[in-house]
This record gives structure tokens, sequence and C-alpha cells, in this order.
């Protein structure tokens, strides 16, 4: 065997290690991770038997943590395909290593937040009237409600992204398919389609994920713009405001950083694959997470600038509750965990390194709910009517069904790093030899 | 007569591309290989079936919006009962899911998934790489003599 072979093998060996077996911690999180979940799964059950009324939601607080939750996942869910695409047109070599990791955040991140709206309609079995589809009535959706507009962006979202994540596994699938035995074996002959490693399926797989990954991106920043149109097309005071889809997107690839670095940090202790996920990997990433902090606190202060200085009566108000009224210890601390902790902690040379650069990823991914918090609650909790204003308080139910959503996240990548390998082989193979 | 040589490292591998050339070669290896130009290489249609899907996808749900909107006319406060600005949403993410599909299609055709083909299995598995080619059978003696100049370490010889 070649030096070369021989190099290439012990690269198999590690990154398809992390797939046999399961040990006590393994099975104990995945444990802890099921029963929250269900707790979750429970407290949705008791809200759909008796009613909306389980919630803390009531006039004129109408959406809550449920809305929070959907901002806040879908966010989330930019981690893997906008830095995967960004990374892979620029061909940044770095990125490898990377992708997957952040490719299976989306997707799984897509599919909790996706499950918001549908949760917040109270009457899920009836979700199916979103639907185009002929009744008897003859009645259509309402093609201009941003509802149909989130599940048309909700929908090709997470079909690109399954997708682009699902092409480069094909030939590690056809890997798997060798290295395994029985009826693993036969799912991933039958998920490789037959993979062969042919030049011409090389070059096939390379135009289509550089395709995806341009379609991915334009799909990536209008999702999320759609998710801002839902706020900004009404006219509610700090709601009603242009810049708010881009505002959305930049906060929505500074929570998929933060995510996605804590993600590998975990992947890299516990699948112990220190050679692979490198310090660089995590300084690049705390880079991208500073940069993304500074583009945060711009548009922040563009908003808050704007809305103080036109000194509107209707938005004034809701602005006084969110800095200095009820909302005020909320919204300190989202400046603080958004951008003093970040901007100390990585833009400090000598501080930057893999604790501190996860450290900032939970400040940020606090932050960045509390910043979801902020632009949802106190618009609701101000109307235009003084002497309509309310409160909100989460009831049981809806902090169950927040907990078990961080949940069947941890899950579902605690089930998705035993059923694939977490760093795509060829491609790591491929990085190693150029 | 098809050949299946075995190789050790790409750059015998490229010799034999370049020593043995000859119609419908196809190579095999467990990671893609930077062989350009001695590879060879066939215009892909990957893009066209993406634009394709996508115009395709828009304007079908452009019109879909267009028809149910006129086909049930629901009451919409003054709004427009059509126009672009609200459906051009739909429009745009549609338009991007048909050139998803678009794409996943030219990916299936252009990797010749719906073909049934003998490759040599070992090959997603391996850190050799395989040439495989067909030639009259009574080339494929010169032939195989030639990929074994080249530096290939087993010749497979199939009667097609």
């Amino acid at each position: 065997m070649t030096s070369e072979a021989a190099a290439e093998e012990r690269i198999r060996q590690d990154l398809l290690r992390p797939l046999r077996g399961a040990g006590a911690g393994y099975l104990a999180a995945a444990a802890l991770c099921l029963v929250v979940a269900a707790a979750g799964a429970v407290a949705w059950a008791i809200q759909i038997d008796r009613g909306m009324v389980v919630t803390g939601l009531a006039r004129p607080v109408y959406w809550g943590f449920y809305i929070v939750n959907f901002v806040f996942w879908i966010g989330i869910s930019h981690a893997g395909t906008l830095i995967s695409a960004i990374l892979r047109l620029t061909d940044a070599g770095w990125r490898k290593p990377v992708t997957r990791a952040a490719e299976a955040i989306t997707l799984f991140a897509l599919m909790i937040g996706g499950m918001f709206p549908l949760i917040h309609l109270g009457r899920v079995e009836l979700f199916y009237w979103l639907l185009p589809y002929p009744n008897e009535r003859l009645l259509w959706p309402n093609f201009r409600s941003p509802l149909v507009w989130d599940m048309t962006a909700i929908l090709t979202y997470v079909t690109g992204s399954f997708f682009y994540l699902y092409l480069p596994l094909i030939p590690d699938f056809a890997l798997l398919a060798r290295r395994t035995t029985g009826l693993r074996s036969k799912i991933c002959g039958l998920l490789s389609l037959g993979w062969s490693g042919a030049d011409y399926q090389w070059r096939a797989l390379e135009r289509a994920n550089k395709l995806m990954a341009v379609i991915i991106l334009a799909v990536a920043v209008s999702v999320h713009s759609v998710v801002a149109f839902d706020f900004s097309m009404s006219l509610a005071p700090m709601w009603h405001s242009t810049i708010f889809a881009p505002y959305f997107v930049a906060g929505a690839i500074f929570s998929g950083i933060a995510a996605l670095v804590i993600v590998m940090a975990a992947i890299r202790k516990f699948l112990r694959l220190e050679a692979y996920l490198r310090p660089l990997h995590f300084d690049n990433l705390g880079k991208l997470l500073l940069l993304m902090s500074v583009v945060w606190l711009y548009f922040t202060a563009s908003e808050h600038l704007t809305v103080w200085y036109g000194n509107n009566p209707l938005e004034i108000n809701v602005f006084q509750a969110r800095e200095h009224g009820g909302f005020g210890l909320a919204s300190a601390v989202m400046v603080v965990c958004n951008f003093l902790i970040p901007f100390i902690l990585l833009g400090v040379r000598r501080l930057r390194a893999i604790p501190t650069i996860v450290c900032s990823g939970f400040s940020v991914l606090v932050g960045m709910w509390l910043e979801r918090f902020l632009i949802v609650l106190p618009t609701l909790a101000n109307p235009p009517l003084q002497a309509a204003a309310g409160a909100y308080w989460p009831s049981a139910v809806e902090w169950a069904i927040t907990a078990a959503t961080f949940a069947s996240m941890a899950l579902f990548y605690l089930l998705f790093v035993k059923a694939v390998p977490i760093i795509a082989v060829w491609e790591y193979e491929h990085e190693a030899d150029g | 007569m098809k050949l299946t040589a075995e190789f050790a490292d790409r750059q015998a591998l490229a010799a034999a591309l370049r020593d043995a050339p000859c119609n419908g070669a196809v190579v095999y290896s467990a990671k893609p290989l930077d062989l350009e130009p001695s590879a060879p290489d066939r215009p892909g249609r990957m893009s066209l079936l993406a634009v394709g899907g996508a115009a395709a996808a828009g304007a079908a749900m452009t019109w879909f919006m267009l028809w149910t909107q006129g086909d049930y006319p629901l009451i919409t406060g003054g709004m427009p009962l059509q126009s672009l600005w609200p459906i051009g949403v739909i429009t745009y993410e549609t338009t991007m899911l048909g050139a998803v599909v678009g794409t996943l299609l030219g990916f299936l055709v252009e990797g010749r998934f719906f073909r049934k083909r003998s490759a040599p299995s070992e090959a997603v598995d391996s850190s050799c790489l395989f040439l495989q080619l067909s030639c009259p059978d009574g080339e494929a003696e010169r032939l195989s003599e030639r990929l074994r100049g080249a530096g290939a370490v087993s010749i497979e010889r199939e009667q097609t």
C-alpha cells in the first residue's frame, strides 16, 4: 500500500469511526433529549385538546413564544446553506470539514421552525387549508397573505436544503454500502442511487453542487425576507420598516454561525475529530461571527435611531417600552450578548480560542433569541390605543414546547452523526489531495 | 470487448489516457480527480434544465395564481385582486423550486443514474483508480499492452 493510499484509508477509518456503536454518554444524552421532546409533544397534545386557552396568548398579545421560536429557528437554519453555499462558490478550501455539519443544522432547524406556524395555528388539523387544492366551494387560498408566502418559501427551502445536503452524501452512501453489512448496507446502497464513482458522475455532482449553491443562496435570503414580511407588511409600529428584510437576514446569518460553532465544538470533542476540525476552522468562523456582530449592531442602531429621531407617537411608545419599560432589561442583555461579549472575546486576538469562540456562540444564541422576543412582544403589548395595552407571560405548555425544540435539535443531530459521516469523506480526501 | 484497467496512482492513469486514447473511456475513482485535459469531458446541460425547470414552475404558478384569484374573487379590502407585487413572492419561490427540481433531474441524467452499466464495484472504496474502455476484440491485446506500459497494475477483460 502506498503512503497516499495509507493516508486515505486512515481518513476513511477516522471519519467512519463515529458511526460504530454508541457509548453510555451518547445513550444518556439521546434518552434525555427524547424525554424532553416527548414532554413537548404531550404539551402540544394538551393544547390541541383544550385549545389555545392553555397558552399565555391573550388580547392584545396574540403572537408569543411560538412566533419568537419560529423566527429564531428559521434564522438558525441559515447556518448551513448560506455558509456552505458562500464558501463553496468562493472555493474556500477550509470549508470542507464544516459544510455537512452546517447543512444538517439547516435541515433540522427548518423542520423545527416550520412546525411553529402549525403549532401557532391552534387547530392544526386544518393546516391543509393553506394548500391550493380544489374543494367543493372552489375556494382558493389568498395568495396575497404572508402566511401563504411563508408556506411556499419554507417548502422551497426545505426541499432545496434537503437535496443540497443529500447530493454530496451520495458518494459517502456508496462507501458505507460497501463498509457496512445487513440492512444498513442495503439502505445505504439504495440511497447511493447506484453511484459508481465514474468521472461523469463526479462532474455531474460538481455541477449540481455549484448550481444548488447558487439557488440555495437566493432561496435562503428570500426565506428570511418572507419571515420579515410577516411583520413589515403590517402597519404596526416598529414592524412596518423597509430594512426589516435585510435586518432579519443579517440576524439569521449571525445566529446561524453561532449555532454552527457550538455544534462543531461538540462534534469535535465528543466524536474525537480534533485532527479534522482544527483551530483554523474555529478561528475563521470566529472572525465571521465578529463581522456579523458588527453588522447586526449597525442594523439595530439604524433601526432604533430612525425611530427615535422620527418621534412618531405610535412608534416612540413601543420604542420606550423596549428600551426603558418592561422590556428594558431584555434589551440591555440583548446588546451585551450580541455585541459586547463577542466583540471582546473575538475582537481581541489573544482571547480568540475555541472555548471563547464557543462562549461567544452561546452568548449570540441567547442574544438573538431575545432580539426575536423584543421584535414580537413590545409592539403587540403596546397597541396604538393605550387603554388596550396588555402583558404576556408564557404558560407551562409554551415553555415545554420551546424546550422540546432544543431537545429535538440535539436529538436529530445525535441520530445524524450515527447515520452518516459528519465530514464528507470524499471531500476531505480531495482536500487532502490538493 | 470491455477492458478494465486498475492503476495505483493518478500519474499512471493520466499517462494511460494519453497513450491509449479510446472513445468512451470512463475513469472510476473514490474521489474527484483533476485530470483535465487528459480525461474526456462532455458538455453538460444541467444549467439548461435548471433554467427550464425554473421558468416552467414560475410560469405555471403565476398562471395558477391569476386563474384561482379570478375563479373565486376573495374580498381583499381594497387591494387589487390580481397584482404582481404580492404574487411575485410566490412566483419567485416556485421559480426557485423549479430550479432545484431541474438541477436534480440534470444531475440524474448527466450522472446516468437511469442506465445500467457494469462498473468496478470496488472503485467507491479504493485508493486505486480504474479505467474502463470498449474496443474491438482484435484491438484488445494491443490496447492492454499499452495500458500495462502506462502503469496499469491489472487488466480485466469482459466480452460484451
